[in-house]
């Protein structure tokens, strides 16, 4: 199998060289960008698989950058990485087609666990789909395609697989805000936050909505969490 | 990442002389992924070019700054900072609140050792560390003679 590429686009070098760290050389073929304009430059003249993209960049930010990149058709998959804690304007870079997020400091198995996701999401057919996670990956590549119908579709099938899951319930409260149905929306985050109080995701999503009021920033995708399960098990 | 995984995920609180020197040690290996707190931006100049870490510019004695940091998978936490009384607190947050499974603490005056042992916190003097060290090399030149 060949070795997927990937770039890595974040003006911080302390961050490009740990990405290059945590990821196997045998499997993927990293390169860098030290800011926007090298990576569009990079992004425009070569084939990646995809690319891990800061947010807060001094010049042409993250989502600047991915702007550009659609404007000018170039549709890699991209990987959000988000200032500490925080997940900005996410709804912005969810219609600009990027739907995964991870917040700084992210731990090798978090930056591992999301590639991985990444590259197995697109050799997902719907014929195929029959676990709970391929049910939520299709449900996420069908947002990323803007079927948000067949998103709802799947994320509802995906509820009825995995009842105590809060992972479709915090999605679903997501497109209906994307929808304009605040209401809807705090149902879906109460019902996440019902199963797993804990799911932080849910949770400031709902602060957010309740609170603030303020749809246009720090939805939180709950992209890259890692069930305290299977960190006690080493992965 | 917590559990039997050789992956560390490790967070050192101040970016002093101790702070900076430990991180930059500890990030050269690839199974470290490694977190740096301290108040002041200027401190993490002391980390060099070569750090593959992450830096927090906030104060550590936040739950805040522990939450952002992710203390949550933290398999260690050092409390490296010049004051005795902030390495206690954050070790005490990280240990009691957090349960991270093994944190440690700069102590600067060696008799407060006992009040860290009460709080289950293992402590590193690094005076007294000199001083044994001294002592070792002092006692071994007079063997040698």
């Amino acid at each position: 199998m060949s070795k997927k590429k990937i770039l890595v686009v974040d003006d911080e070098k302390n961050i490009r060289t740990m990405i290059r760290n945590c990821l196997d050389e045998k499997e993927y073929e990293i390169d860098i960008a030290v800011n926007g304009e090298e990576g569009f430059t990079k992004l425009n003249e070569n084939d990646y698989d995809i690319t891990l993209l800061d947010i807060k960049m001094p010049g042409i930010t993250g989502l600047e950058l991915l702007k550009k990149l659609r404007d000018n058709e170039i549709y890699v998959d991209v990987v959000m990485m988000t200032a500490y804690g925080t997940v900005e304007r996410a709804v912005e870079a969810m219609k600009l087609g990027a739907i995964d997020f991870i917040s700084k400091p992210f731990t090798p198995a978090e930056i591992r666990d999301i590639v991985e996701t990444v590259i197995g999401r697109k050799q997902l057919e719907e014929s195929n789909v029959e676990s709970f996670k391929d049910t939520v990956e299709f449900a996420k590549s069908c947002i990323l395609s803007q079927e948000y119908d067949k998103a709802t579709e799947y994320l509802k099938k995906a509820v009825g697989m995995e009842v105590d899951s809060p992972e479709p319930h915090n999605l679903l409260g997501v497109l209906s805000e994307m929808n304009g149905d605040k209401m809807k929306a705090q149902n879906h985050y109460r019902a996440a936050l019902a199963l797993d109080p804990t799911y932080e995701s849910a949770s400031k999503n709902l602060s957010r909505v309740v609170i603030d009021g303020n749809n246009n920033k720090k939805i939180d995708l709950g992209g890259t969490r890692i069930k305290k399960t299977e960190r006690n098990n080493g992965k | 990442m917590r559990g039997e995984s050789k992956e560390k995920y490790i967070i050192i609180v101040g970016c002093g002389r101790l702070g900076a020197v430990l991180a930059s040690s500890l990030a050269e290996s690839k199974l470290n992924s490694v977190v740096v707190i301290d108040k002041k931006e200027d401190a993490f100049d002391r980390l060099g070019g070569s750090f593959s870490g992450f830096k927090i510019i906030n104060d550590a004695t936040e739950i805040d700054t522990l939450a952002q940091a992710k203390i949550q998978e933290a398999d260690v936490l050092v409390a490296t900072t010049n004051h005795d009384n902030v390495n206690i607190m954050v070790a005490q947050i990280a240990k009691k609140i957090y349960d991270v499974p093994k944190v440690f603490a700069r102590l600067t005056e060696p008799e407060r050792a006992k009040v860290y042992e009460e709080l289950g916190i293992e402590t590193i003097s690094p005076t007294e560390l000199s001083a044994i060290e001294f002592k070792r090399i002092i006692m071994e030149y007079g063997e040698m003679e």
